[in-house]
């Protein structure tokens, strides 16, 4: 059975897992398709992903800033450069700072909940907010032009056929929320827009508070809220929307004053708290990152437009990490916040900068892989993934911030490591293949691991020849990571495999001494473990 | 012929066969029509039963003396809007180069010439049993008996063939006249197949096309002599079952609507009784449909199965006694009831008012509109042209108050938006019949039908109730589950989708660049210019600056502030249009603007 004709009839099946807890398998169910039960588990992944979209083109340099290449920095733009003991010190991070204005941000990366993958673009990269929207939104080439968006092909992937035959049981609510009055097109699926708009954060209150701005008075203004609450109360994810919106929350944060994008974020968070499943949430920066000129104050340089709109951002980030730390779902949620391009090294001269390549993307939450242990002979900082870019020592106005990554690397991460999707999935939707960052905790997926026998079998056990033989329980043709750990816990093994068919054999280089050993294959973000013994 | 069908057994029949929802128990509409609306009337102020008028929400004070206002797009949009299933943008070019009267003057100016007829479009699924070949006219094909297969199937095919007309109307009011006619002398195409008299079955559709003929024939015409043709037209005569109507066995069913639906109404005004109604059976004896199975199928007047006797009305008709006189007594009938002729000028203003303007007649508009526009429909000898003449020339029709208050029926729903957007309802063989009968059925059938108004499908002899139901009338048209439907059927037409029939696809989905490009180039360029104009053609009423410059920066702009994005976007389509980048560029924030605006609740209204 493919997985995505499996999840077509999910709704008719046992639903062998919680959504957020020990796998409860039925013991009728331990005889179904082992696969089937893994599509499943992927179907209520439950995780859930935040955009937060600075529109215009946020200038990276003036975000995160290069403290290892201030000389050259300020040979570039020295008028609009802060002085550099102004800049945040990152903990463990000689070479980045962050902006004054985000020092939420700068605590919540101290404590190991924000992530910075540095150089983010795509080869080729254009520099007009139209197309570099719609290739930051489609996942196209640059010389590519797609009708879709990334997410919409996801949900596509995830949830076919919709909307035909949705909400039903398996997914109830939306499958995308967008705070604006007009649908994104990153959510555009095959056929149909895959997402729900609300049109702004006060008109969805009103939708929930069933109250709507006030028609005028005449009698076209009595039909137009006669049909406005007919629209609004029919729509078929309105009880479900309304219902998560109302769903007390014992301990709230408190968000900042005058902050749209915090008053969009404190929606998201109420809904999130009320359970909706909806995986996808799109919020938008309310102030253009588009700063030709006046980006900063000429006499206070920390100061100015481009500080206001990074403050906006930290305060409500920080209030809305808060508030789903208080409400116990910090681990669900992961946030990221894009712009369709960096800006020039170079600044103009109008107190601004022009339209240029690689940016910084930010990723925020309690899921990322940040701490001791994330830190690799490739990541050797942890919070950061990638390199303080590379600034030359006199920019010209064609020098731009070089691509350490491709964005669709990022798209691939999120796909498979927090969207549990497969990569087989993810490739279908990217088109092709690009390798993941280690953006995510893995060790959050612990929570769901199976130690049994129905993924896989080893044989012969106990293990002869240093050779391990894995039988599947059914044709896989897919990717798994293959761990193998002492009994102590040491990693001993560690490699991916493309399995073709049922079977895989392999060979650890260094051979195994004889012993107990745990095999771990991760599979769709889902682990499974057995005991081997090497004789 | 044996079975008599009553009126109210007939009622059951007919509702039960369609699933209309004709129970407005729907709990959202419950809570959220206009349930205040109790008790309104809209007869004189004299009759003092049934007082409890709700004025309108701001008193509208118009009359119907000559508009002399502006004559701009928004005058001439709302009079296309009102007669006629949405509009093209040549049509908004004609009116607006000329004056109101001459603007008024085209659209009342009706081509009556015959239509090109229904044709065999089914032969390939269901083969003609009289051997017509496929694409032949079949009005004038009598079919053998047996043949109820390829009968229904033509009357498939004229429903088809009928909203293919209305789609594809011309400027003037013709087809929303006719449609007009048809809701408020409607016959059921099912209920006239299904009647139980004489080669229903195997012969009916040429019936039905010879009673939506009558209309189409003269939609502006004298609506007496359109009720006298009608009270004889065949598909009437099984529709209400003065077929059935003897002397021995009178059925009252047609004699009763003729007063009470079709010219004097149950507005209190109109006092007739039930002892007229019985009078009035029994003029109406002898009437039969003979050789329907021939070519030449007719109304005769038998004279064996007529009531001879007198036939003494009550004193509202002025005690008129009609006594034997054969087949005259018809026009004696209807002489007697256009004697009432403000009761039945008055009713059939009303009607039109509800149809064109709104339907909400508060004692105000009763005495300034209605009152002065019956009389002119009864000095004009009961011809409806000056009676639409001196309604659309008014300072009441253009009144502000008048504009944006009429929820979109579906037809003007569905059919407006596929005008007014240019989608490809034609297909590309003009040959492949069944393919094109095939997409009218398509869009009268599954989408207008899911809408609940479907062209030869009427709920009941009254019509559908949006156009006479108290308290709520055009509410009705909405409730949870056509809600959805109209925005879903709007968002598809955006995303695309192919209709394939015979062996041919067709393509329904809006170009949005041809769309806009309807308007000055340098209205496109400007995304300012560029939403005021789509609010001005798709809404009835502007929206406020803040939300208009709103919609700009989301949609046109993706979220930028500068309008040169937008243009410069746009100058490098133009550029080099075959440019697969530049041209989506553009589309994709096109689409989102023209989905935004029309996923707007505004866009139900007009």
């Amino acid at each position: 059975m493919k997985r995505r004709s499996f999840i077509k009839t999910s709704a008719l099946a046992t639903i062998p897992l919680a959504l957020n807890g020990i796998p409860v398998l039925a013991s009728s169910s331990l005889d179904s398709n082992s696969l089937d039960i893994l599509a499943n588990a992927a179907v209520n992944c439950g995780k859930i992903l935040v955009i937060i979209q600075m529109n215009g083109g946020n200038d990276g340099l003036n975000t995160v800033f290069p403290l290892d290449k201030w000389t050259n920095l300020n040979n570039a733009r020295s008028n609009i450069l802060m002085n550099q003991s102004a800049v945040l010190p990152l903990m463990n991070n000689s070479t980045t700072g962050i902006h004054p204005a985000m020092s939420e941000m700068k605590n919540l990366h101290d404590s190991g909940k924000l992530m910075i993958v540095q150089g983010v673009s795509y080869p080729n990269p254009s520099y007009s907010h139209f197309r570099a929207t719609d290739i930051w939104f489609t996942a196209s080439n640059s010389n590519q032009t797609l009708d879709s968006g990334w997410i919409g092909r996801s949900l596509d992937q995830l949830y076919p056929n919709f909307p035909t035959g949705y909400p039903n049981s398996a997914m109830p609510d939306p499958l995308a929320i967008q705070i604006g009055s007009t649908l994104p097109f990153s959510l555009q699926g095959p056929n149909i827009n895959m997402g729900y708009n609300a049109p702004d954060p006060n008109a969805l209150l009103n939708v929930i508070n069933q109250i709507t701005d006030p028609a005028p008075n005449s009698d076209y203004g009595t039909e137009l809220t006669f049909l406005r609450l007919m629209k609004d109360q029919s729509n078929v994810y309105r009880a479900a929307i309304q219902k998560a919106y109302n769903t007390a929350q014992s301990q709230a944060a408190s968000y900042p004053s005058a902050n749209k994008l915090g008053d969009q974020l404190k929606i998201v968070a109420k809904l999130i708290n009320g359970g909706l499943q909806t995986p996808i949430y799109i919020v938008n920066h309310p102030n253009t990152s588009d700063l030709h000129s006046g980006q900063v104050d000429a006499a206070d340089k920390t100061k100015g437009a481009h500080a206001t709109n990074l403050s906006i951002l930290s305060q409500a980030i920080q209030a809305f990490q808060q508030d789903l730390e208080l409400m116990g779902k910090a681990d669900l949620v992961t946030g990221m916040t894009f712009s369709e391009f960096g800006r020039r090294i170079k600044s103009n001269g109008s107190l601004g900068t022009d339209h240029g390549a690689g940016a910084p993307v930010i990723f925020f939450g309690a899921a990322l892989n940040t701490g001791s242990s994330s830190v690799t002979p490739e990541n050797p900082v942890s919070g950061m993934i990638g390199k303080s870019p590379n600034i030359p020592l006199n920019a010209t106005v064609s020098d731009q911030i070089a691509m350490q990554f491709d964005f669709r690397q990022i798209y691939s991460s999120i796909m498979q490591d927090w969207l549990c999707m497969s990569e087989a999935q993810t490739t279908a939707v990217l088109g092709g293949t690009f390798t993941k960052l280690a953006i995510f905790k893995t060790a959050t997926l612990d929570t769901v691991s199976f130690e049994n026998d129905h993924f896989f079998v080893v044989y012969p056990n106990p293990i002869t020849d240093n050779t391990i033989n894995i039988n599947f329980k059914d044709v896989l043709n897919d990717y798994v990571n293959v761990h193998i750990f002492t009994i102590q816990g040491t990693k001993v093994f560690t490699r991916s495999f493309r399995v073709n068919g049922n079977t895989l054999q392999f060979a650890p280089e260094t051979a195994m001494a004889p012993g107990i050993y745990i095999i771990e294959l991760v599979y769709n973000n889902y682990k499974f473990h057995t005991k081997v013994i090497v004789s | 012929m044996s079975t008599i069908i009553n009126r109210r057994n007939l009622f059951n029949l007919i509702l039960s066969k369609l699933k209309v929802n004709q129970d407005h128990t729907d709990p959202l509409f419950a809570k959220y029509s206009r349930k205040t609306f109790t008790g309104r009337r809209y007869q004189s102020t004299k009759i003092t039963k049934n007082l409890g008028f709700t004025d309108r929400v701001v008193p509208v004070s118009s009359s119907l003396t000559p508009y002399s206002g502006n004559w701009g797009k928004p005058q001439v949009l709302h009079l296309l809007r009102r007669t006629g299933y949405g509009f093209k943008k040549a049509d908004v070019d004609t009116l607006l180069a000329t004056n109101m009267t001459n603007a008024v003057g085209t659209v009342l100016n009706i081509n009556t010439s015959a239509p090109t007829p229904p044709v065999n479009s089914y032969n390939n699924y269901s083969p003609d049993e009289s051997n017509l070949p496929y694409g032949a006219d079949w009005t004038n094909d009598p079919l053998p008996t047996g043949t109820n297969t390829t009968n229904s199937r033509r009357i498939d095919s004229l429903e088809q063939w009928n909203f293919g007309l209305a789609a594809n109307q011309n400027i003037t009011i013709k087809e929303k006249m006719t449609w007009f006619w048809y809701h408020f002398i409607p016959v059921d195409f099912e209920t006239v197949r299904s009647a139980p008299f004489p080669y229903a079955g195997s012969n009916s559709c040429r019936i039905l096309y010879s009673y939506m003929k009558m209309f189409r024939d003269n939609p502006l015409g004298n609506y007496k002599t359109l009720i006298r043709k009608m009270a004889t037209q065949p598909a009437m005569m099984y529709y209400l079952n003065n077929q059935a109507n003897s002397k021995t066995s009178p059925d009252e069913n047609f004699a009763r609507e003729i007063m009470e639906l079709f010219t004097l109404g149950k507005d209190p005004m109109s006092q007739y009784t039930e002892a007229d109604v019985v009078q009035a059976a029994k003029v109406l004896t002898g009437w039969r449909v003979v050789n329907l199975n021939t070519a030449t199928p007719s109304t005769n007047f038998d004279s064996t199965v007529h009531d001879t006797s007198n036939k003494q009305f009550s004193s509202f008709f002025n005690n008129t006694l009609i006594s034997n006189a054969g087949a005259s007594e018809l026009d004696a009938l209807i002489d007697m009831i256009f004697s009432k002729s403000q009761v039945v000028s008055e009713y059939i203003c009303r009607r039109l008012y509800r149809y064109f303007i709104y339907y909400d007649i508060d004692a105000t508009i009763e005495s300034n509109i209605i009152k002065p526009l019956a009389q002119t429909f009864v000095a004009n000898n009961w011809e409806i042209a000056p009676v639409l003449n001196q309604l659309f020339k008014s300072q009441h029709f253009y009144d502000m108050a008048n504009r944006g208050v009429y929820i979109k029926s579906p037809f003007d729903l569905v059919i407006g938006s596929l005008r007014t957007f240019n989608l490809n309802y034609t297909v590309a063989d003009a040959t492949n019949f069944e393919a094109q009968y095939r997409v009218w059925n398509y869009f009268n059938d599954t989408i207008c039908g899911g809408l609940e108004q479907t062209m030869g499908k009427i709920p009941n002899v009254s019509g559908w109730v949006a156009f006479y139901q108290n308290p709520s009338f055009h509410e009705y048209w909405i409730n949870s589950s056509t809600t959805q439907k109209r925005f879903d059927f709007l968002n598809r037409i955006f995303n695309g989708y192919n209709l394939t029939y015979n062996g041919l696809t067709t393509r329904i989905e809006v170009d949005l660049i041809a769309f806009i490009q309807q308007f000055d180039p340098a209205i496109c360029a400007n995304p300012d210019l560029l939403v005021a104009e789509c609010i001005q053609f798709l809404l009835p009423i502007d929206l406020s600056s803040t939300q208009k410059d709103q919609i700009k920066i989301q949609s046109l702009l993706s979220n930028q502030t500068t309008n040169d994005y937008w243009t410069s976007a746009w100058s490098l389509y133009l550029s080099d249009t075959s440019n697969t980048t530049n041209k989506n560029s553009v589309k994709t924030r096109l689409k989102s603007l023209l989905v935004t605006l029309t996923q707007l609740a505004e866009y139900q209204l007009m």
